[in-house]
């Protein structure tokens, strides 16, 4: 029957990672150059393989418990390494290749990502020091790319610098397996949408937080009505992420006919709120906002970050026009 | 290697995980209303003129009660069928799908009088009155904004005086739809101006007929004329039509909020889902605005629609939302602003574009897509009327959010 909050039961398990991340992995640790990726101990757990088939060492859990896990990743701003590895151990079953699959899902097969620079050729690494797998993205095609195949790596001055990037040369060799990238579209986009959610909550609870606190002209910043406005427009639009998020994630794994619609307006809807509650979270923050100690810049690149992977606004809404 | 999974690998049973689908005997309720609503549903047009689209509302209640289908939402002793919010949610879906009219005259009586009366009525009021507005026989209008008393509703000044056995009331209220055609009208008078603002109200039945009564018309932006001034001079009420007690009307007015778990958007959002197919349809088949090919053909138009589909997505999951949450909480949250807000912010977007698309025929309301106009002049009502989204903004600031209030000057 359609209900789309999560039970008691579901949120307990929720809670248990939400935990677990609050207290391993605080968004302060970025500031305090952490640059652990967390993935051993996120592996360790069996967070990564919640919905990878029980053969491949997973737990068999659908796409919507899936993407609750991917919101908590996000508001923990948890390394864009965890995704690459879900994405790939996913594709590496669609593939037939439960074998790699277990080795990703055990942490033998570390994956990074990789998406196409402007030039031809070229590519940037997100996350990928040690990865032997690349889980390539480009406008939506997914690839997985044996990490040696990726030569001449150059480090960059990163957007977000709390993740890993390089700039590198394709090399000759082609992806692992072909075809079947597609059937694991719609996961991407609902598990990025998921991330992006959390980022916008976890922008948003900054936000708030700060305006309770923060007082000038003898009261609270968020006694006055502009902030307000600001912090209900950030609201409106978690409301919005937060649901169709979770539709999309059910009318994918139920097969619904419109689900690559649903999906793509997901990630439309959570990136935006992810971008815009993080804008505002600095402006709300004022001179600290605009201060590297400040929280508020970090949702706001991570944003950015992953904004790439799913191959920007535009391309989200030429795919969504193209079914309209 | 088996994984220690932090909750023993147990994962929660089907029955209690986010779901969206629905039972076989909701599937079967479906095929019952879309089966009925094909048979029933209105094929003329809706009048526009009063005296004939009363009419013609009623005549639509009086079919859909006959056929088992008034008072869907009200409890079963009051003449309703009391069906479970997924079932209202299948009613709405398939009644918007048949293109079925809008409640129009009947609104506010199967919405806002009807159920304030099962929640705070007595017995008499209840008998009399809403088995007349199950069967369409009586309109009702509000009165409770008025022209000092609007986002600020609580500082109403329309006077009520008690003299032997009935209430003299004098005052005004101002953006009073169907006022000209109604029978009866909820109406929240001052009773008591000595304490706080929200205690002296009072919640009364009026009769429209009553001596002392003139209504006078106003027009909107949109040309026409359904809401309306209402002028009070000593005009007499029966004590009996209070409902609740005096003075306690700021709550019996809350009462009515309770009865709205989620379902009230639902036409809403379908009706914007359909506006947005006419609107792609209507991209993909005229001349670009300027310059070569159609409409749709134009970058910044086609990523507009893409970005109205996704948020008319976003809107339908955001109900779907608010159904689930009213499963849940007997008495409605504050969440309630939000997808409010957000369907008034979209549908203003939505018909601004699509006075981009029309271009030529943006001058004349007469001409081939000439009713865009209209709808985007009524669309400001989404953003003003029943809370604006200013108002909007703060409940959700205040009220979810936790932001501090702000103090009331007076």
């Amino acid at each position: 029957m359609v209900d789309l909050l999560p039970s008691d039961e579901q949120n307990a398990i929720q809670q248990e990672l939400v935990n677990f991340l609050s207290l391993e992995m605080p968004v302060d640790r970025l500031h305090q150059g952490d640059v652990t990726d967390g993935i051993d101990a996120l592996i360790e757990l069996g967070w990564l393989g919640l919905a990878l088939p029980e053969q491949a060492g997973g737990a068999g859990a659908g796409l919507a418990d899936e993407a609750q896990a991917f919101r908590a990743f996000g508001e923990a701003l948890v390394s864009p390494a965890a995704f690459a590895t879900v994405l790939a151990a996913h594709l590496s079953v669609g593939l037939g290749d439960e074998g790699r699959a277990r080795a990703i899902l055990e942490g033998d097969a570390r994956v990074g990502l990789a998406v196409p620079a402007a030039k031809a050729g070229e590519c940037y690494l997100i996350a990928a020091q040690q990865a032997d797998l690349l889980l390539m993205v480009d406008k939506g095609c997914l690839a997985l790319i044996p990490a040696p195949d990726v030569v001449d790596r150059v480090a960059c001055d990163p957007l977000d610098g709390t993740v890993d990037l390089q700039r590198a040369v394709l090399g000759s060799g082609g992806p692992v397996g072909e075809g079947l990238a597609e059937a694991e579209y719609d996961r991407f986009l609902v598990l990025l949408a998921a991330y992006q959610l959390g980022v916008a909550e976890a922008a948003l609870r900054t936000a708030v937080e700060y305006s309770k606190l923060r007082e000038q002209f003898g009261r609270p910043i968020g006694a006055f009505q502009s902030i307000k406005h600001l912090c209900a427009d950030a609201r409106m639009r978690t409301e919005a992420a937060q649901f169709q998020t979770i539709y999309a994630g059910l009318a994918s794994q139920d097969g619904h006919e419109d689900a690559r619609a649903q999906a793509l307006s997901a990630l439309i809807v959570a990136e935006e709120a992810a971008i815009l509650n993080a804008e505002a979270a600095i402006q709300i923050h004022g001179g600290m906002g605009f201060t590297d100690e400040c929280t508020a810049h970090l949702f706001l690149k991570r944003a950015r970050l992953m904004s790439r992977l799913g191959g920007g606004r535009a391309c989200l809404l030429d795919k969504l026009a193209a079914l309209s | 290697m088996g994984h220690k999974f932090p909750w023993d690998g147990r994962l929660p049973e089907k029955e209690v995980r986010v779901d969206l689908s629905f039972t076989q005997e909701q599937l079967m309720f479906r095929d019952e209303v879309r089966s009925w609503l094909a048979d029933y549903t209105p094929r003329e047009k809706r009048p526009s003129d009063g005296a004939a689209a009363r009419a013609f509302d009623s005549a639509w209640q009086l079919t859909q009660y006959e056929g088992g289908w008034a008072g869907l939402a009200w409890p079963e002793e009051a003449g309703g069928r009391g069906l479970s919010l997924i079932h209202q949610l299948i009613w709405h879906e398939e009644y918007g799908r048949a293109g079925a009219p809008p409640p129009g005259f009947m609104f506010i009586a199967l919405n806002h009088g009807g159920p304030t009366l099962i929640a705070k009525g007595n017995a008499a009021q209840k008998a009399f009155h809403l088995p007349r507005i199950l069967r369409g026989e009586s309109v009702w209008c509000q009165g409770f904004s008025e022209p000092g008393a609007g986002s600020d509703l609580a500082s109403l000044k329309t006077r009520a005086v008690i003299e032997g056995d009935e209430l003299v009331v004098t005052g005004q209220k101002i953006w009073t739809s169907y006022a000209a055609h109604a029978d009866y009208q909820e109406l929240l008078v001052r009773t008591d101006a000595s304490g706080p603002k929200q205690a002296g109200i009072t919640w009364v039945i009026c009769d429209m007929r009553s001596p002392g009564i003139t209504v006078r018309p106003i027009r909107t932006i949109n040309n026409d004329y359904h809401f309306n001034e209402v002028f009070y001079d000593s005009v007499r009420i029966p004590l009996a039509n209070v409902v609740g007690e005096v003075n306690d009307g700021w709550a019996v007015a809350q009462a009515t909020l309770a009865f709205e778990r989620g379902t009230a958007m639902i036409p809403h959002q379908m009706a914007l889902s359909r506006e947005l197919d006419e609107l792609t349809a209507l991209a993909k088949s005229i001349p670009a605005p300027s310059g070569s090919g159609t409409a749709w053909e134009r970058d910044d138009i086609r990523t507009r629609i893409a970005t109205a589909r996704a948020e008319v997505y976003a809107l339908k999951a955001m109900t779907y939302g608010a159904i689930s949450r009213g499963q849940r909480d007997n008495v409605p949250g504050a969440e309630g602003a939000i997808v409010a807000l957000y369907h008034g912010e979209l549908a203003q977007r939505v018909q601004r574009l699509a006075l981009d698309i029309i271009d030529d025929d943006l001058l004349d309301r007469d001409s081939a897509r000439g009713e865009w106009i209209g709808r985007y002049l009524d669309a400001f009502k989404y953003t003003i009327g029943g809370g604006t989204s200013q108002v909007r903004r703060n409940i959700i600031a205040e009220r979810v959010l936790g932001l501090p209030r702000e103090k009331a000057l007076n």
